[in-house]
């Protein structure tokens, strides 16, 4: 009566298949999650790394824009619109925008090539008697690293001058930085008395006289930036991103006297 | 028949020493989890004042960009640390003090002497030396918060997170 059912479990072997079975199923589960997490963290590192490119290049991109702007009095501030401060040169470094040589930071580099610094001001207090202040004095280099900006300085003759802080976020490292500087030249002279315009259109086109700054000449210089950065994450450097943008200068560079 | 119902009926309970045994387990259990759970509340409390911090800090940078005009951001340090934003006229914008958080135990400032520091308002470059720490105090922990030239701010010295520099 009492012993009416004899029980009977799983034999060892059976018991040993179950739990091989389940090994598989949990283990193929596991990688899976563990996929899913991979995707996440590099999912936002890249967000990181886009927010961080997003504000850098806009900083420069705007600084650049900004170049040798010089007053919004343009009917009774003639003068400084003349005689504008930041055209002036000085050893081949034009004080609104230079760039400089990758060696030493310290010598302009030609125009075409490209440099990982780049100094540039223009009139951000917006002063009548237009002075160039040291604190419109501005720029951007790489320095181990770290994208740096200028908040001061007293010359715009060397990327060594000045106060440089770090911009960029440690947690990404800027790998490549590079400015280019290319300027389209027009001359004014010939342009008005018509002998630069060279098929007599009224238009001055690519290849005519007048898109070639003859000394002595009134020059219009129109100039771009090409600028190029690439930064990854400093904890993992197999993620990274490049960013490039074209800049063109608003305010076209006048020299009444081409050199 | 009967006799066996009775006998199927006893009840074997808990004894005095079994409950006290178990309750001393929970006593232990609770001992050590208790602290464990008031640390991970204060460093909820510091990770919560330093994210609004960062984003007043952003508000305050946004809103000079926005103003075309300067915007001051005003730190008192101290246990009943405050900060104000406030604009060139020196109108409030916003402002938060220490009894809008609890658990936290105080504010201290590092490379930022006079406690403030502002905004301009053509490319939203604040006046910090390169960068500025605030840090906050809670219970046994602190985390800081690194704000830089341009007016990024990240949380750092609290555990999960980086160094500071």
């Amino acid at each position: 009566m009492i012993n009416l059912q004899k029980q009977d479990g799983f034999t060892l072997v059976e018991l040993l298949i179950g739990l091989l079975i389940s090994l598989l199923v949990i283990s193929g589960a596991l990688a899976l999650l563990l996929k899913v997490f991979e995707g996440q963290k590099s999912n936002l590192g890249l967000i990181r790394l886009n927010e961080e490119t997003r504000f850098l290049s806009e900083l420069m991109i705007k600084d650049i824009r900004r170049a040798g702007f010089v007053s919004t009095y343009a009917d009774d501030d003639f003068d400084s619109l003349y005689n504008n401060p930041f055209f002036s040169e000085v050893s081949g470094s034009s004080t609104d925008i230079t760039i400089f040589d990758d060696s030493d930071y310290d010598s302009a580099i030609s125009l075409g090539a490209a440099g990982e610094c780049i100094l540039l001001s223009y009139n951000a207090d917006n002063d009548q008697a237009v002075v160039v202040d040291n604190n419109e004095r501005m720029g951007y280099r790489l320095n181990n690293g770290a994208l740096q900006i200028r908040t001061e300085g007293a010359t715009n003759e060397s990327c060594n001058n000045g106060t440089w802080y770090d911009l960029s976020n440690p947690r990404v490292n800027v790998t490549s930085l590079t400015f280019t500087q290319s300027n389209d030249d027009f001359d004014v002279t010939t342009m008005i008395d018509g002998s630069g315009d060279d098929d007599s259109d009224g238009v001055c086109e690519v290849g005519e006289a007048c898109t070639t700054c003859a000394s002595g000449s009134s020059c219009l210089l129109v100039r771009t930036i090409d600028l190029s950065m690439t930064i990854e994450l400093a904890s993992d450097s197999s993620l990274q991103q490049t960013f490039s943008e074209t800049v063109r200068i608003r305010n076209d560079k006048f020299i009444e006297s081409y050199p | 028949m009967k006799n066996l119902l009775v006998a199927s009926a006893k009840q074997g309970g808990i004894t005095l020493i079994e409950v006290m045994i178990a309750i001393a387990i929970i006593a232990i259990v609770a001992a050590i989890a208790v602290p464990a759970y008031q640390a991970q509340i204060a460093r909820q409390n510091l990770v919560l004042v330093s994210e609004n911090i960062i984003s007043d800090i952003k508000f305050a940078r946004s809103e000079a960009l926005k103003r075309s005009d300067e915007v001051e951001f005003a730190i008192t340090s101290g246990a009943n640390w405050s900060y104000v934003i406030s604009d060139n006229a020196s109108n409030e914008i916003k402002s938060v003090s220490s009894s809008n958080y609890s658990g936290i135990s105080g504010l201290t400032l590092t490379n930022l002497a006079s406690g403030d520091f502002s905004f301009d308002g053509v490319r939203g470059l604040s006046n910090v030396s390169g960068s500025a720490t605030i840090t906050f105090n809670a219970s046994g922990d602190s985390a800081s918060v690194v704000v830089n030239v341009v007016g990024r701010a990240w949380i750092c010295d609290l555990s999960g997170y980086e160094d500071c520099p």
